[in-house]
């Protein structure tokens, strides 16, 4: 496992890349910050909508979220990888299509963690601004949204990892992550399927194992906070 | 539309294959996930304290590896370690569904396990108390006082995971199994349908997702999930 590492290093971490389009953890990685990134503030907006009080904003949005719950990010993927070039009338780098499936998918699971969030507030925080005399967006983004952001920090990062293990999909699209890259290692090398496997998952469990680490010390500061401030 | 219909005669059947491969699949890795799930709850709940971390080395080893890079490590890496006439034995039985099956029931039982632990600590101490201080034995708390009440509140991640089960189980096309999105791509070669073929996809996946949620939905009404409590 070892020797496989050594031998392919550069590829598995960077893919092609002085030579070529990023590729490997690198892509993995990059990817899922990105995504992560643009799910945010549109799952932000879903959730947002989601409580709309208008009939009209809040169907819609409700049945975006329940279509991305019940549908496997792989047919989400394939679909994106085989339509999106129908509609735009040209080649897209499968990493692009990759990135654009899972923003939309992580925005609706995204969007639902918000929403819990801001259920979850006591509702005397609603009622005290309204009394102040804030209207409905001064609510929402000076009440509302800083403390349910808060709260649900832990919950966020889960998502990231969440994010980098679906990543792993782009091996059927053939985008160049890491998944897809110790596929190509595995072909070359032909006879060490155990080595290479048990390497990538090994890559993939180290990461998500810190991150994991992270999540639990973000939790604990946040519970923390909670203390305090009901005291 | 001019051009091929996808449901017509030759394919007809080709989707009915695919849809009852990805329900054999869902099931027999949802009693995989849930048999292990229990057991891995058990050791993470118990006194000795190797159990409990050997159970927690299990859940890490699970949920922090995709399910896919799982699926790829049962079908491509570990039939290596076995003597030839036990894998192709395994070849000539569908080894794809049996090992994907094995793969998505085992990563999804942390999950399960996960939700039972989760729902078991919820249980307050004070039933327990209560129900020591009435004179009940260890078997009689466990069974009526703490089970049924770690099981309702375990319920909404529960249906939650199993709508997750189903869906990873469109990762198996990868290793060849014939389900429904294996389907797909196959009557997509045939007919280049694309539109048609995604949006039937679609339709299968959302639709029993829905259903299953609605099922579990049906059972905390009738079990009285208090949702508030989460």
């Amino acid at each position: 496992m070892i020797e496989v590492f050594l031998n392919n290093w550069h590829y598995l971490l960077f893919g092609l890349f002085p030579n070529g389009p990023l590729g490997g953890l690198a892509l993995t990685i990059v990817l899922s910050l990105i995504g992560i990134g643009l799910a945010f503030p549109l799952g932000v907006l879903i959730a947002i909508c989601c409580l709309a009080k208008w009939k009209v904003i809040q169907w819609p949005t409700v049945m975006f979220v329940y279509f991305m719950r019940g549908i496997p990010t792989l047919v989400l993927i394939l679909f994106a990888y085989f339509v999106a070039p129908l509609l735009v009338g040209g080649r897209i780098d499968p990493a692009i299509t990759l990135l654009a499936a899972l923003v939309l998918y992580q925005a609706a699971y995204m969007a639902e963690i918000v929403r819990a969030g801001i259920v979850a507030l006591p509702k005397g925080q609603v009622e005290a601004a309204q009394s102040l005399g804030l209207g409905y967006w001064n609510t929402l983004f000076s009440i509302v949204l800083p403390q349910a952001l808060y709260d649900m920090l832990p919950s966020l990062l889960t998502q990231f990892i969440s994010t980098i293990k679906e990543t792993s999909l782009g091996y059927v699209i053939s985008a160049q992550e890491l998944t897809y890259v110790a596929n190509q290692v595995n072909t070359i090398l032909l006879i060490k399927p155990l080595e290479v496997f048990a390497l990538l998952g090994l890559m993939y469990y180290v990461i998500c194992f810190l991150l994991t680490r992270v999540v639990k010390l973000v939790e604990g500061k946040v519970g923390s906070a909670h203390q305090t401030y009901f005291i | 539309m001019i051009g091929f219909d996808i449901f017509g005669p030759p394919f007809s059947e080709i989707w009915l294959l695919g849809a009852a491969y990805t329900v054999g699949l869902t099931t027999v890795s949802w009693l995989i996930a849930v048999v292990m799930g229990i057991a891995i709850a058990l050791l993470r709940v118990s006194h000795r304290r190797w159990l409990g971390f050997f159970g927690s080395v299990y859940v890490s080893y699970q949920q922090n590896i995709p399910v896919l890079v799982h699926i790829m490590v049962w079908y491509f890496a570990f039939p290596t370690l076995l003597p030839d006439p036990v894998n192709s034995w395994i070849n000539d039985h569908h080894g794809g569904f049996i090992f994907s099956a094995i793969a998505i029931g085992l990563c999804l039982s942390a999950y399960v396990a996960e939700d039972l632990r989760s729902g078991f600590r919820a249980v307050s101490v004070g039933q327990t108390e209560a129900a020591q201080s009435l004179g009940l034995g260890y078997v009689t708390i466990a069974k009526d006082i703490i089970v049924p009440q770690a099981f309702r509140n375990a319920l909404p991640s529960f249906v939650n995971h199993s709508v997750l089960l189903f869906k990873n189980t469109s990762l198996a096309m990868v290793v060849g199994v014939t389900e429904f999105t294996y389907t797909v791509t196959y009557v997509r070669t045939a007919t280049f349908q694309i539109m048609d073929v995604y949006i039937a996809a679609a339709v299968f996946y959302v639709a029993i997702s829905l259903m299953i949620m609605a099922a579990g939905a049906i059972l905390e009404r009738r079990l009285n999930v208090s949702r508030g409590m989460r």
